[in-house]
């Protein structure tokens, strides 16, 4: 499988294969402090940072309030989620003004069943970004 | 994976038809291991997936990252990008293990692209597991 880029959803795609990904791609813009996810939502949405900085935030049992970890652009952010369906675990908000394509969750399953060859390839760049995900942990 | 219907009790092949699965897992090597024998040592270059048929495997890394039992298996993190394995696993118990080897399966999912996707979907299901696993200590299911 030819590696075109290092774009963690599309590093695997050719140009005619992001094409079509983006027909269903929507981009968003957040500004800072703007929440993007919010904790137990059922979205399953994909979020790809391409511009900006997150703030991955939890709450203890009194509403506190606790920053886990920031992620940067060029990363996913619900990627678990979409594999795996859960409510999300935590709060995601803008640190900076972030740029995002939005990969909705229902509109890529029918567009993976659609095209098999487009699936293996998005499933290879998940399978990427869980691997480091893991080795992260593991190795911490 | 939200496309696919799990067909198979193994992880791995999960979402294969039964003479797809029959077909792949006839390339696999069955290997049985005793206590405490390691089948993959910290630092060595994988070339497998470890599928466990029966009994339980410990997965250690710079401490206990868990066990796997009849059904899982590894390898996944090294499927796509071959490094030297930060981890070691070891059979707890009698295990019956096969050994399926990357090549293998590359040869057995070339030119179906339908193929890899659930091949694909499988690990990442796996994967996902392992971090939410890591991330609660453990999981039932």
């Amino acid at each position: 499988m030819v590696k075109y880029n290092d774009h963690p959803l599309y590093c695997f795609l050719s140009p005619e294969e992001k094409k079509l990904l983006k027909t269903i791609v929507k981009s968003q813009s957040f500004m800072a402090h703007e929440t993007i996810i919010n904790l137990g939502e059922r979205n399953r949405d994909i979020v790809c940072l391409e511009e900006g900085s997150v703030s991955i935030q939890v709450e203890d049992f009194e509403g506190n309030v606790r920053e886990v970890t920031r992620i940067h652009s060029g990363n996913l952010v619900g990627e678990m989620n979409f594999i795996i369906p859960t409510r999300r675990t935590a709060n995601v908000v803008a640190l900076t003004f972030v740029e995002a394509d939005i990969i909705p969750f229902a509109k890529l399953c029918a567009l993976l069943k659609e095209y098999p060859l487009l699936a293996e390839k998005i499933f290879s760049a998940l399978s990427l970004q869980l691997k480091d995900k893991y080795l992260g942990m593991i190795n911490a | 994976m939200n496309i696919y219907i799990r067909s198979q009790d193994s992880d791995l092949f999960k979402y294969l038809s039964d003479a797809q699965y029959a077909q792949i897992s006839s390339q696999a090597e069955s290997i049985e291991l005793k206590p405490s024998e390691v089948i993959l040592e910290k630092g060595s270059l994988p070339d497998s997936f470890i599928i466990l048929q029966e009994g339980e495997l410990e997965l250690t890394g710079k401490q206990y990252l868990g066990s796997l039992f009849p059904g899982e298996y590894y390898g996944e993190i090294f499927y796509l990008e071959s490094f030297p394995s930060p981890i070691e696993i070891k059979a707890v118990k009698p295990c019956r293990v096969l050994k399926l080897k990357f090549s293998a399966l590359n040869e057995f999912i070339a030119g179906d692209p339908d193929l890899a996707a659930r091949i694909q979907a499988a690990v990442n299901d796996s994967l996902c597991l392992k971090i939410i696993q890591l991330t609660h200590g453990s999981i039932d299911g």
